[in-house]
Order: C-alpha cells, then sequence, then structure tokens
C-alpha cells in the first residue's frame, strides 16, 4: 500500500470516527434532556405525595403512578428527605420504605458483589436507622473498598446502637482501615448510649483507639469521661495524650485543670492543646502558668497560651495587656491575642485537627 | 541531490507524523481513563457523604490565600464570594502584593478593617516586606496581608501561608469564581485518606461569556471572542480531562495556581513556593513529588474533576501570547529544575513516565511541530513533496487533534454538561475544527519563544496582564443583587494570574 493510500485510509478512518463521536454527542444530548424532562415531570407529580405524608404521618401515601421509574425516584426523594426530616415525619417515610420492600432490597443488595450497589444500599440503610440492618451493615467493614467501608462505617453511626462502637473503634487501626475522622463522627452519631463502650475503650490495647475514643468522649462533652481522660494524660502513647487532653477541653470540667497544668511541664507533645484547653476551661487560675508559657520558643504553643489568657476572664486579660511590654515572640503573640480578642475573633481551633495529628 | 533532499525530508516528515500520532494516541489514553475516572465519581455521587462532611467537626479548617495584585476592579466581589463558599470552617487570606491601585482601600471600606499586631510565623521565607496584617472589625474571617511587591505570585502566596492558621492551605486568584461546593468536594480526599493526601486540585474553566450572579456562575455560556472559545475546548481538553487522567495514574504534575489545596504542613517543610519559579504551582507539586519519594513516603496527589474554579481567560492575541510564553518558560523551569528526576527509577511513575512525556511532548512538541511544518511548506515550495500527499499528510496529523477535542467534548456532554445551549455545543463542535488551523500553529510559536526565553533566560514581563473585569449590571428580575458577564476588555493594569 502506498503512503497516499495510508493516508487517505487515515483520513476515512478518523472522519468516520468523528462523525460518529459528534452522533454520539448529539444523540446523547437528546436522550439526556429526554429523561431529565421526564424525570422532572414525575418528581413534580411525586413531591406533593411524599410532602403530604411528612405532614401526616400518619396518613397513607399515594404514589401518582405505579412502576419502577417510580419507585427509584420515590427512593431518591425519600433519602432526601430523611436528612432533612425528624420525628414521626422521618418515621413515617422510613415505614413506607419498608413496606414497599425499599429496605428489604437494599439489604440484599449490601451482600451482593459490586461496590457502588453496596455502597449505596448502606447509604439507604444508614438514613433509614432500623435496628435490624445493624448487622448487614456490620458486614462492610471489612470490604476490600476503603469507599464501601467509609459509607459502612457512617450508616452505621446513624443507627444509634452502642453494640457497634466497638467494630467501629475496631477499625481505625485494622488491616483495612478506616480514617479516625470519619469512624469519630459515626461514634458522635452513636450519642450518649455509647458512652460507656467509649470509656471502656480508653483502656484499650490500641492507642489510636484510645485516641479516638477520647477525642469522641470530648465532642459528645461526656463530663462522667473525665476521670478517664485524666489518666490518660498520662497515656504512653503522645497522640491518646493529645486527644485526652483536647477532650478535657471541651468538656470544661474544672477536674481537669490541674492535671492540665501538670502535663504543660511534663510533655512538650501535648503543650500546645493543653494550653488550649486551659484556656477552654477559663479558670483564671491557669493565668500565670499561661503567662510562663509566653516565654517559650515554639509559637504555635505561644500563639495557644497568648489565645487562652484571653479566655481566662479579666485577670488573664489584665495578665496579658501586662506582657505586651515584654520582648521576643509572646509580645507578639499577646499583643495581637488582645487585639484578636477585643475585635471578637474566634481563637485558632487546634484539638479537633486531624491534619496536623493524623492518627491512621 | 535533489533525491537524497526529497528523501531527507520525506523521512523527517513521517517522523513527524509518527510524534503526533503517539502524542495524540497517549492523549487519547489519557482522555479515556479521565472518562473512567469521571464515571466512577458520578457512580458514588448519592454516598459520596458531603452533607457528612459539611456537618462535622472534624473536617479541616482551610484557609484560601488569595495573592492579589492591582484587582482593585473586583477584590471585593471576590472575597464576599469566597465568604459564601460553602464549608464548615474556613478563612479568606488576601495579600495585597504591592497593589498601585485602590485594591487595599477597596477592601479596607467595604470590610471595615482594623490593623492587628503582626504575629505570623516565618514559617516560608518572604521576600517582598510585610507592611501589616489587617482584619474586619466584625470578626468576618477575612485576614488582609499588605507587603511590597517582589513581582512573584509566589512570594505573595507565602506570605498568605504564613498568615493562614488552617492546616490545608488553598491558594486560588483574585479573580476566580467558585462553585459554592467547590470547597467540599476538593477537600474530600484530604478527609477521606489524611495520612496520604497531601494536595489537591481542581478544574479551572473559562468564566468569559457566562453570566455570573453574586459571585457564582448560573449560566456557563461559550463566549463572544473566539480567541477565548478555542479556550474552553483546550481548558476541557487539557485541564479537565488531561488533568484527571494523569491523576488516575498518579502521575499529576501540575495542580493550578488557580486552584490548588495544599497541606499547609508539607508546604513549610518545603519552604513554601520557591522564589524565582516562573511555574510555581508545578514547582511545588514537583518538589512535593520529590520530598515524598526520597522519603519513600505513600502519598497522594490527587485532581478532582467536579469543583469548579471559574476564572477570566484572555481575549486578545498579545495577552494569550504573553500567558503561553510563560507556561511555556515555567515548565522548562520546573523540568530544569528537577531534571534530575527524569528518567530516574527512584520517583517512580513521575520520573519514569511524566517528565518523560513533559519532556518529549509538551517542551519539545513545538520545535518538531514547527520544524515539521516548515520542512514541508519548504518541500512543498522547492518541488520536493507531491501536494496531494502534503494535504493528506496534514489533513491526517490535524484530524487526530480534531478527534481528540471531539472526544473530550462527548464526555463533557455525558458527563458535566456545563454548556446547556445547543448553539454553544454547535460552536463548541466548530472550534474543534477551526483551532487546529492557525490557532495551534500560532500556540506552538508561542510555546517556542517561551521555550528560547527559558534556554536564555531572560527576565519575563510576566506581570503585566490585560485585566478585563467582571462587567456587572444590576438585574432587573431581582432587586438589588448583581449580575455579572464576563465580557470585553476594560484595562491593562499589572496583576497575578495562573493558568
Amino acid at each position: 500500500m502506498s503512503g497516499v493510500q495510508v493516508m487517505t485510509w487515515s483520513l476515512a478512518i478518523l472522519a468516520a470516527a468523528m462523525t460518529a463521536l459528534l452522533v454520539m454527542t448529539a444523540v446523547g444530548r437528546l436522550l439526556r434532556l429526554r429523561r431529565r424532562r421526564r424525570r422532572e415531570h414525575l418528581r413534580d407529580k411525586l413531591r406533593p405525595a411524599v410532602v403530604a405524608l411528612l405532614a401526616e404521618p400518619d396518613g397513607e401515601l399515594q404514589l401518582p403512578s405505579t412502576g419502577r421509574r417510580t419507585e427509584d425516584l420515590f427512593e431518591v426523594l425519600s433519602l432526601d428527605y430523611l436528612a432533612k426530616v425528624r420525628g414521626e415525619s422521618r418515621e413515617a417515610l422510613v415505614r413506607e420504605l419498608d413496606a414497599r420492600g425499599t429496605v428489604v432490597a437494599a439489604e440484599r443488595r449490601v451482600g451482593r458483589w459490586g461496590g457502588v450497589g453496596r455502597a449505596s444500599a448502606a447509604e439507604l440503610l444508614g438514613r433509614c436507622g432500623l435496628p435490624r440492618s445493624r448487622d448487614p451493615l456490620l458486614g462492610l467493614l471489612t470490604h476490600r473498598s476503603a469507599e464501601v467501608r467509609r459509607v459502612g462505617v457512617r450508616a452505621l453511626g446513624r443507627l444509634g446502637d452502642p453494640e457497634t462502637v466497638a467494630p467501629l473503634l475496631a477499625l481505625v487501626d485494622a488491616k483495612r482501615s478506616v480514617p479516625a475522622a470519619t469512624v469519630t463522627q459515626a461514634l458522635m452519631r452513636v450519642g450518649a448510649v455509647g458512652a460507656p463502650a467509649l470509656r471502656s475503650a480508653l483502656r484499650s490495647g490500641s492507642p489510636v483507639q484510645r485516641a479516638v475514643a477520647a477525642e469522641t468522649l470530648g465532642l459528645q462533652r461526656a463530663v462522667e469521661a473525665v476521670p478517664d481522660l485524666v489518666v490518660n494524660l498520662d497515656d504512653d502513647n503522645a497522640e491518646a495524650r493529645v486527644r485526652a487532653a483536647g477532650a478535657l477541653g471541651r468538656i470544661g470540667d474544672p477536674r481537669a485543670f490541674e492535671p492540665l497544668v501538670r502535663s504543660l511541664n511534663t510533655d512538650v507533645s501535648l503543650r500546645v492543646v493543653a494550653a488550649h484547653a486551659l484556656g477552654d476551661l477559663g479558670d483564671p487560675n491557669a493565668v500565670s502558668t499561661l503567662v510562663d508559657l509566653l516565654d517559650g520558643a515554639r509559637h504555635d504553643v505561644v500563639t495557644a497560651a497568648a489565645e487562652s489568657l484571653t479566655r481566662c476572664g479579666p485577670d488573664g486579660l489584665v495578665a496579658l495587656r501586662r506582657c505586651t511590654d515584654r520582648g521576643g515572640d509572646g509580645f507578639r503573640q499577646a499583643r495581637a491575642a488582645l487585639a484578636r480578642f477585643e475585635l471578637g475573633r474566634s481563637p485558632t481551633n487546634v484539638e479537633a485537627d486531624y491534619i496536623q495529628f493524623p492518627v491512621t | 541531490m535533489r533525491d537524497v533532499v526529497a528523501t531527507v525530508l520525506h523521512a523527517f516528515d513521517t517522523f513527524v507524523l509518527g510524534y503526533f500520532l503517539v502524542l495524540n494516541t497517549f492523549y487519547l489514553g489519557l482522555i479515556v481513563l479521565a472518562g473512567a475516572e469521571i464515571v466512577h465519581v458520578f457512580r458514588r455521587h448519592r454516598f459520596a457523604g458531603y452533607e457528612d462532611l459539611f456537618t462535622s467537626p472534624l473536617t479541616p479548617a482551610v484557609s484560601l490565600v488569595l495573592p492579589a495584585r492591582n484587582e482593585e476592579v473586583m477584590i471585593v466581589e471576590s472575597v464576599e464570594a469566597m465568604l459564601s463558599l460553602r464549608y464548615p470552617e474556613f478563612e479568606v487570606v488576601v495579600v495585597d502584593d504591592g497593589s498601585t491601585d485602590g485594591t487595599f482601600e477597596c477592601l479596607r471600606s467595604a470590610f471595615d478593617l482594623v490593623e492587628l499586631p503582626s504575629a505570623a510565623p516565618d514559617d516560608v521565607p518572604v521576600v517582598g516586606l510585610i507592611l501589616g496584617t489587617w482584619v474586619p472589625r466584625d470578626g468576618r474571617p477575612v485576614v488582609v496581608v499588605r507587603k511590597e511587591s517582589s513581582g512573584s505570585k509566589g512570594d505573595a502566596a507565602n506570605a498568605g501561608i504564613n498568615a493562614a492558621r488552617h492546616p490545608i492551605v488553598g491558594v486560588t486568584d483574585a479573580d476566580a469564581v467558585l462553585d459554592e461546593e467547590s470547597l467540599l468536594r476538593v477537600v474530600k480526599p484530604f478527609v477521606d485518606d489524611p495520612r496520604r493526601t497531601i494536595a489537591t486540585g481542581g478544574t479551572v474553566r473559562a468564566a468569559n461569556g457566562s453570566t455570573i450572579h453574586r459571585g457564582r456562575v448560573i449560566d456557563a455560556r461559550m463566549p463572544r471572542s473566539w480567541l477565548a472559545r478555542i479556550q474552553v475546548i483546550e481548558y476541557l481538553r487539557s485541564f479537565l480531562l488531561g488533568r484527571t487522567g494523569w491523576s488516575r495514574i498518579s502521575g499529576l504534575l501540575i495542580i493550578s495556581g488557580a486552584f490548588g489545596m495544599f497541606r499547609r504542613d508539607i508546604v513549610v517543610e518545603l519552604g513554601g513556593f520557591r522564589h524565582g519559579a516562573i511555574g510555581e504551582d508545578a514547582d511545588l507539586v514537583a518538589r512535593m513529588h520529590r520530598l515524598m519519594r526520597e522519603r519513600r513516603q505513600p502519598y497522594r496527589i490527587e485532581f478532582v474533576s467536579e469543583p469548579v474554579c471559574w476564572t477570566e481567560v484572555p481575549e486578545s492575541l498579545a495577552v494569550l501570547g504573553r500567558q503561553r510564553r510563560r507556561w511555556a518558560r515555567g515548565l522548562a523551569d520546573v523540568l530544569w529544575t528537577h531534571r534530575r528526576m527524569i528518567g530516574n527509577p527512584r520517583y517512580g511513575r513521575i520520573g519514569l513516565v511524566v517528565m518523560p512525556y513533559y519532556v518529549v511532548f509538551e517542551l519539545l512538541g513545538p520545535v518538531i511541530e514547527l520544524l515539521g511544518l516548515s520542512t514541508a511548506l519548504l518541500g512543498l515550495v522547492f518541488g520536493l513533496l507531491d501536494p496531494g500527499f502534503a494535504a493528506l499528510f496534514f489533513a491526517v496529523a490535524l484530524g487526530y487533534g480534531v478527534l481528540l477535542s471531539i472526544v473530550s467534548l462527548l464526555i463533557e456532554e455525558l458527563s458535566y454538561h456545563r454548556y446547556e445551549r445547543w448553539r454553544d455545543l454547535g460552536t463548541a463542535i466548530v472550534v474543534s475544527f477551526v483551532e487546529n488551523i492557525g490557532f495551534r500553529q500560532l500556540h506552538a510559536w508561542w510555546r517556542l519563544r517561551g521555550l528560547w526565553q527559558a534556554v536564555r533566560n531572560r527576565q519575563l514581563d510576566w506581570g503585566v496582564m490585560t485585566r478585563t473585569g467582571f462587567l456587572t449590571e444590576q438585574d432587573p428580575a431581582v432587586d438589588g443583587p448583581v449580575i455579572a458577564d464576563v465580557t470585553g476588555a476594560t484595562e491593562t493594569r499589572p496583576s497575578h494570574r495562573t493558568r
């Protein structure tokens, strides 16, 4: 075959491919627009029925039509509303989904092959929050796909079942793990019923689990966990110590004051978080300790101390004003913290930071 | 003698054709990978968990750094639009980099700024003198750092990084228009994989011609100018699909300075943006790859195809030419600075695939393209090449380029379909053909000149860009708000712009 023939054939193939692609583009758009129109039309008909059910949870759902498309769209709409409504309206919607077999189908899909199907089913089960979904969802926690595991964790958190605390915690340092922030958020969703299990986890053999348990208890403001968290300030693991200090600050219980002050002097690794936590406690007795920190060399510690002083009441502010004539970084930070306080600006949030302190 | 020359010419042109085929096939592969990635993202949309991300107290806070120089036209609108992004906790750090217009005054009056005692750490070096730090009196999360300009956007960004309080630092342009959910989406990889993710980038699209309402693009349209239309297709092919494809194979070398997120601790460890680097964004990413590979530490640098940063693209040949020369010079600078990585197995696929690709196809591409074009023309003039064969030759070489653009259009149409009008689709199809005749060759010429400037190490006229600005007009349909239509040139001032 000559060069000209090769070129001619190549050009013909290119032209054919281009034409086919252009036709696909145009047809794709036509189909998409048609599909969207139909969907919007159906949604407009479906929405009033769903809203009527939410308004009158004892009423009966009257879908405007039947068929697969209607059922699918009802599922999508329900998922949207489940994220927004509470109480009887929510229960009515879940009841309706269950009655239509959507929940059972999702429970089946969770066990099937394919990550996308499992994850979308898990999302639905989580939104519905039925206790019986616990076991199928627990099965997802060892799935090879990190994404499926993450969705499973979120869904389990929504069930609010204290039995899920231990398996969720175990995930943070499992071979197939889930990021600590995702697990912590799920544990928070479990709520106060999960606190006893979390307190037990503070004595776990895994430092990562101890850290996550402490973080969660802090976010839940679990006052009853203060004595356990104080013990964890002396944990062998720096991460666990840091999380315990942050949690004590969040809870804001005065029993944490002395241990936090002590940890400032003994542990460099949690100085920033402990200084911040003392600010959270707002105890004027912390003023002299925090003022001492202003002489430190580490910028983050000095900043945390200066900002915490602004939260220790009038004594802290007076001390801070006195410090503004000092030299060094402490002087700069004291002036800046005072100015920020006077402008009503929030201090830097240091303790909830999984990027700075990655647990897993 | 004539036969020998004809044979050499023919052989060279065959080489050029082969080069084009390999280049375009490589690119087609990237586009197919990007298509697969976009399908992957779309299928997971229902359970992506953005709402959880938004409501979680553990979602990492972000400092958005906006280096700004002579941006009085739109700086207030930009900052206000940034403040209305949907994200749990973030601050906007504007760095006024020696503006000679009223940039700072506009900010001061709009946000009622008061000066704060300087307290930012010197985590990364800054060359320009810091003149002061200002914050709004009402506590809105805005910080304005004023500094003397050192003529480098990277230096301004470094000042912003020092002032940033949060663990993730986003760098964007002062005139960028971000989609409302863009921060949530571009930060998600940091949450999903906090140990490994060190940087992410989002898609950049051309805002020219689109309708902007309260700092958001509410109606994407093709621009009126053909030059801008060509860039719409280019951005779609290269920025959306090219980078998504690279990201899919963990080979992302460039995160646009118009919309990139970085872990602050890693940036600080690297000393921030390198002063004097022309392609400071690519340079930072290359250094990130280098650091992590040398430490043998697993990491991810990810391109997120969904969040969109809309930016104004040049509408005049002079400005576009200057921009493209700068990009070419920036690429040469990055590749030269990190030449140790090229072909080095220690740097994995970045060293063995990505950087060699950039050298062979991006850096040397214009040399080969223009040489091929010149020799073919000479061959035609001297009767050494058959005109019929030459025409077919060009048609095949350029036709493959057109095919790539059309594949990109198809993927866009089946996925994000931002341009809803049939007319815009028609225009895009026409542009896919037109850009290959004339613009492509001109682009190669600009890139060649950029490469030449890099070789000669000439000082770059890098600060001067045409500021078109979002022309604003009152929306008669709504009470009060402002509609902006990105169109038309208004003024020329030095400013910081990125790719």
